[in-house]
């Protein structure tokens, strides 16, 4: 049966090095495809976990109806006290309180609305790696009027190192108030909705700024296992019940309604994307493997009358699919490693088109990496096959009904 | 009866006239009692805001209806914030950074130093029947006094409330409590007057309460600690320059 399917591949070689051809590419997209998706969506979920939502956050109940509007004044009170309280779990490796804000931030002549961060600078190197991301300067220090800039916004708005910024905000009470703040270092964090409209200053001048002493708008937790956050934010939930009967809440990242959002449209479009590339290729296996049982219809004939038993036949057309799909996939999959391997350590560089773009509210880098996996490589391989041998079901089934008196007929 | 049901009209429509006409009265007689040519106070703002309260002091100028400087004295947070209002215009200075900013465009709706005031209210300016139609609507007794309450409708679209209901002490002329709503029909602010002082022949009220009903849990009261009237200012005073000295 093997020499026999084998035969039949060599019989017409253009035609099985061309369906061959459209599995291997379309093996070699999805490969790639999906390598360049899960980068570009672990990239997404990385940053918005450590710039956004950490992998658990304590957080105001009324802060959490109005996040979008940074309500100052639905704040966390004594915030170390309820860090104490996470501290205490033993899946729990850093708490870190933070205060966002917004600003509208004037130099010569020029406004923009932009996001103040409030932070502890010696515990951010864990969570948003700001130490990594700074380049030109230093990181702020704790009880100095200073911040670090993004660098899309300080080239926007022509500062450099060394320059003054005076911040005009409303306190959490509502007053006008403001500080002279001097930039101590740039960052660059590849994503435009943080270099482009974010600064971070050390958390007790945001205290003074705001007129939120010992206060935080939310504490940042890392825990040992990300995955299990939800199970650790309900033990901290339970806890802040106990302490502050409905004041205060614990949400893991999983929970963020957004991020389930991104996800659940993440996995739709690419499994979309990925069986609709797979799926159009199988019908040029389904074309070939038909073209091929029509063309041979009198050797089928011949082959029943001698006895060969219908599993048989199958078995045939079966196989010579199976074994280009094989080789096809082996192909698509070597190609598709290669583009993937190139696009996770090289990237795609959309840096100059965001810049023109207004700004994405989503943390998004602008250099798309891909994620290099070989399980990735291994599933396209298994898929590309997959697909060949059940788009060689149909006619298959066509040889193995053929009758032998009606085959002998055809001429 | 067609000649019945003419006069019935006539006399309707007089009645009405004669209405508005006492609003406008009662609003001009409040004006008399309200507005000095000079003033200078000393007042205290005490801000309940959630389960805090937070109290300020403050001196304040003030010239007619149009200007007025006011300098912040504590808390320490405050100390030194001066403002200047000068006809529509508005400016704070932040002695924090040394800087004079002028309150424009948003910022105008915004809440005075965390109270329940905005700085439209810190604003308004000029004389209330040049933008309003006042009617006397009825009469009510307000914390024992009698009152007229008169209804004031917005006759221009650019105005911060639509409409006020002012209770006026009737023996006094001085008002008891407004409510402003917004052209919507819904009630913004409650503000209520009391502990009415008499200054020569007229009549002031030394306590203020203000609240805000699209704030939560919150209300100011002003409770003015000195007041002296119709005395000389310096005309530099009220000028941009003042702020930073």
């Amino acid at each position: 049966m093997f020499k026999i399917a084998l035969r039949n591949i060599f019989r017409n070689k253009r035609r099985s090095v061309l369906t061959g051809l459209s599995i291997a590419v379309a093996v070699m997209i999805a490969v790639y495809l999906w390598s360049l998706i899960s980068g570009i969506m672990d990239d997404l979920f990385d940053n918005m976990i450590r710039l956004n939502y950490g992998h658990v956050r304590i957080l105001n109940t009324d802060y959490v109806k109005r996040e979008r509007l940074l309500p100052l004044e639905a704040n966390i009170k004594d915030y170390q006290a309820v860090a104490r309280l996470a501290d205490a779990d033993r899946n729990v490796t850093l708490t870190v309180g933070r205060i966002k804000f917004g600003v509208l931030l004037e130099y010569k002549g020029k406004n923009k609305p932009v996001f103040g961060t409030g932070i502890v600078p010696e515990n951010e190197s864990p969570i948003s790696h700001l130490d990594q991301k700074i380049v030109e300067g230093r990181m702020i220090e704790m009880g100095k009027e200073e911040m670090n800039l993004g660098a899309s916004l300080a080239r926007e708005l022509g500062l450099k190192l060394g320059d003054t910024l005076t911040v005009v905000t409303q306190t959490a009470y509502g007053s006008i108030t403001a500080m002279n703040l001097k930039i101590v270092g740039i960052f660059s964090y590849g994503v435009q909705s943080m270099d482009k409209t974010t600064f971070f200053i050390p958390l007790d001048r945001a205290q003074k700024l705001l007129d939120l002493e010992n206060s935080a708008t939310e504490i940042f937790i890392f825990i040992k296992d990300k995955n299990k956050g939800p199970e650790v934010a309900k033990e901290i939930r339970a806890k802040l019940d106990l302490a502050y009967p409905g004041k205060y809440m614990a949400k893991a990242w999983q929970e963020q309604e957004l991020l389930y959002f991104y996800m659940v449209i993440a996995r739709n479009v690419y499994a979309g994307l990925y069986f609709l590339v797979l799926f159009l290729a199988s019908f040029t296996i389904l074309n070939t493997m038909f073209m091929s049982v029509l063309e041979r219809t009198k050797e089928i004939g011949m082959m029943k009358a001698l006895g060969m038993k219908n599993r048989q036949v199958m078995g045939i057309v079966m196989l010579e699919a199976l074994l280009i799909g094989t080789i096809a996939s082996f192909i698509g999959a070597i190609w598709g490693s290669g583009i993937a391997y190139y696009l996770a350590t090289r990237g795609l560089d959309f840096t100059a088109t965001f810049e023109t773009m207004g700004t994405i509210n989503f943390p998004i880098s602008s250099v798309y990496h891909a994620l290099f996996s070989w399980g990735i490589v291994f599933f396209g391989f298994c898929m590309g096959i997959l697909f060949s041998v059940a788009a060689a079901v149909p006619p298959a089934l066509r040889a193995a009904k053929m009758e032998p008196t009606e085959s002998l007929k055809e001429i | 009866m067609k000649k019945t049901l003419f006069t019935l009209a006539i006399a309707a429509w007089l009645a009405g006239a004669v209405l508005a006409a006492t609003g406008a009265e009662i609003i001009r007689k409040v004006d008399e009692n309200l507005i000095y040519k000079s003033a200078r106070m000393e007042a205290k703002m005490i801000i309940h805001i959630w389960s805090e309260v937070r109290t300020k002091t403050m001196r304040t100028y003030q010239k007619g209806r149009e200007s007025s400087f006011s300098v912040f004295l504590s808390p320490p947070r405050d100390q030194g914030v001066k403002y200047l209002k000068l006809k529509d215009n508005m400016w704070i200075y932040l002695p924090d950074v040394d800087k004079t900013i002028k309150i424009a465009g948003h910022m105008l709706r915004q809440s005075m130093m965390g109270s329940d005031l905005s700085y439209e209210d810190a604003l308004e300016s000029g004389d209330l029947l040049d933008k309003y139609t006042a009617t006397l609507v009825s009469e009510e007794v307000v914390k024992q006094r009698p009152c007229f309450v008169v209804d004031l409708t917005a006759r221009v679209k650019e105005i911060t409330y639509y409409r006020r209901l002012v209770w006026v002490d009737k023996e006094l002329f001085v008002p008891v409590r407004e409510e402003l709503f917004a052209m919507s029909g819904k009630k913004l602010k409650v503000m209520t007057l009391g502990n009415v002082q008499k200054y020569g022949s007229r009549y002031y009220p030394l306590y203020m309460s203000m609240r805000n009903l699209l704030r939560q849990n919150t209300l100011t009261e002003l409770i003015i600690t000195k007041a002296e009237f119709d005395l000389s200012l310096p005309a530099e005073m009220f000028t941009q320059s003042s702020l930073t000295k």
